[in-house]
């Protein structure tokens, strides 16, 4: 199933590599709560200029090893493995540039770190790089695309603004966990290094600390920029697992997560499978129900993550680990998986 | 006048280390001048191409060539950004001699508050104006209600450097002496 997804987006993609010089590999937008122009007119300068905040366009590694001499086991980490490979990339590296433009195997790939909404996301890029545009919807970076410049809010993955307004981005999975936690899964990992190609001061996060939690990352310290939607159920900044799909947004609570296992949801046109994974400390998601919930104890995660007979034929969906209120701006009408609502 | 010519020298100390002081406290705003999480003695230089220190970071803020850290603290090294520091702390330090020079020949009443309240008031704007990643320092330190206007607070550098230059020349009218002088014999 996931190679005939494969295959129809590589379809897909070289329809649209012909259709578009820069060669996004493209679909339809999500979900989104308003249309395109909304989120534009609800977007601000966060400060710096378009490409004030350099992304890394030249990536250099270090061995796990070396990393070790950088990283302390607690240090956060954005983790890809794509084609067979494990990558790492430092919080206290991204924080600084926020988009590393990459390519792993035969993908050409962006990851990218949203500090404000505490947001990593990977995409494929085709031939065309991202940058960060300077501005900000509801806290979040708006990306912009070298090729055709559109705009793109990393949580919605969609343009709004430009020749590719309304269209999504083709997502990858990146896994927001520790330094530790990720070489135990993939002790061959690389990690990227501090040679940037810009001079900053890596040792430090003008943010605030998440070993220990400490300024704008305390759960219950406000968001500085203004938001479209509100919402107190859980404190602003407390971390939610979010995942959506043409005909929802879901929020899964970690917490009620960790103490179930294993989760299931219906929305009416699919089902969902929500599954806990303890060494790394997220979820993983995927479309369909197998005739038997699987047990959390009989599921081994390996380096792509679960593996389990009864999830061969279910389809992956790329959540991610986000910010409540910035989840809740951008998907005002989420389903929370909490066990009480 | 003559009290003044008598001490010649305090005015000018306290505009050196008005100067300085005024330097420090811009890297640090601009966080050119960070503490680092683990302590280290590295000197980094030649890592990075040298056109990228014309490369702008944010408005009137430009990259770093290098990068020096003693201990827990950290110095980048951007040519253009020490500038704008030295001639912003420089301009300070004219209205602080300037202040100082009037003060010490018996003219403070000629200045009722207005060299001092010129002075802070164009020293503060570039100090507010420093950003830091994503979001200017204001808002990282929970100033409220300013976000809508985060991207006209780098303006407040020029504002800086046009309220000190106003300054001082109010300060010259007043009877402050000039910063350079043709050699006199009474100062000699």
């Amino acid at each position: 199933m996931q190679l005939i997804s494969r295959m129809a987006l590589t379809l897909a993609f070289a329809g649209s590599a012909m259709a578009h010089a820069d060669s996004l590999p493209l679909h339809d937008a999500q979900l989104m709560a308003h249309p395109p122009d909304k989120y534009w007119d609800e977007s601000l300068s966060g400060g710096p200029p378009k490409d004030g905040i350099p992304s890394i366009d030249d990536p250099d590694w270090w061995t796990a090893e070396r990393g070790n001499d950088f990283l302390s086991p607690d240090d956060r980490i954005i983790g890809v493995f794509l084609n067979g490979e494990a990558r790492a990339y430092p919080q206290r590296i991204l924080v600084w540039h926020e988009i590393v433009n990459d390519t792993i195997g035969d993908d050409a790939v962006s990851v990218t770190y949203c500090p404000l909404t505490g947001t990593a996301l990977g995409f494929l890029r085709g031939a065309n790089e991202f940058g960060v545009s300077g501005r900000l919807v509801n806290s979040n970076l708006i990306m912009y695309d070298r090729g055709s410049d559109t705009y793109w809010p990393q949580i919605l993955a969609a343009g709004i603004r430009g020749p590719h307004s309304g269209e999504g981005l083709t997502q990858i999975r990146v896994v927001w966990t520790t330094w530790d936690r990720w070489q135990a899964r993939h002790p061959e990992t690389r990690v990227l290094s501090d040679n940037t190609g810009y001079v900053r001061n890596y040792r430090r996060d003008p943010y605030g600390s998440y070993t220990p939690l400490s300024g704008y990352y305390v759960p219950d310290s406000f968001p500085i920029f203004p938001v479209m939607h509100r919402d107190e159920r859980y404190p602003a900044k407390e971390e939610i697992f979010g995942f959506r799909t043409s005909s929802g947004a879901v929020a899964v609570d970690m917490d009620h997560l960790s103490e179930q296992g294993v989760l299931t949801h219906d929305d009416g046109s699919a089902s969902y499978l929500i599954l806990h994974d303890a060494e790394l400390g997220t979820a993983w998601v995927f479309r369909g129900m197998p005739d038997t919930v699987p047990d959390s104890d009989s599921i081994h995660f390996g380096p792509a993550g679960p593996e389990h007979p009864a999830l061969g034929d279910l389809e992956p969906i790329h959540g991610f680990e986000a910010m409540w209120f910035a989840w809740y701006a951008f998907y005002p009408d989420t389903v929370v998986l909490d066990g009480e609502s | 006048m003559e009290k003044a010519e008598a001490r010649p020298r305090l005015p000018a100390l306290l505009g050196g280390l008005t100067t300085g002081l005024y330097v420090i406290l811009y890297l640090y705003a601009i966080d050119d001048l960070s503490l680092a999480d683990r302590a280290d003695f590295t000197v980094i230089l030649g890592s990075v191409p040298l056109e990228r220190a014309l490369e702008a970071r944010g408005r009137f803020l430009f990259e770093a060539l290098g990068l020096i850290q003693l201990g827990t603290v950290v110095l980048l090294l951007s040519p253009l950004n020490l500038a704008i520091g030295a001639l912003l702390g420089g301009l300070l330090g004219a209205n602080v001699h300037g202040i100082a020079s009037l003060q010490s020949g018996g003219r403070a009443c000629a200045m009722p508050r207005g060299g001092q309240a010129g002075a802070l008031s164009g020293s503060l704007p570039a100090l507010l104006a420093g950003g830091a990643c994503c979001a200017p320092t204001l808002l990282l330190i929970g100033v409220p209600g300013i976000a809508a206007v985060a991207g006209l607070l780098p303006w407040l550098l020029p504002l800086s450097l046009l309220l000190l230059i106003v300054s001082r020349f109010w300060l010259r009218r007043q009877g402050a002496p000039p910063l350079l002088r043709r050699h006199s014999p009474n100062l000699a």
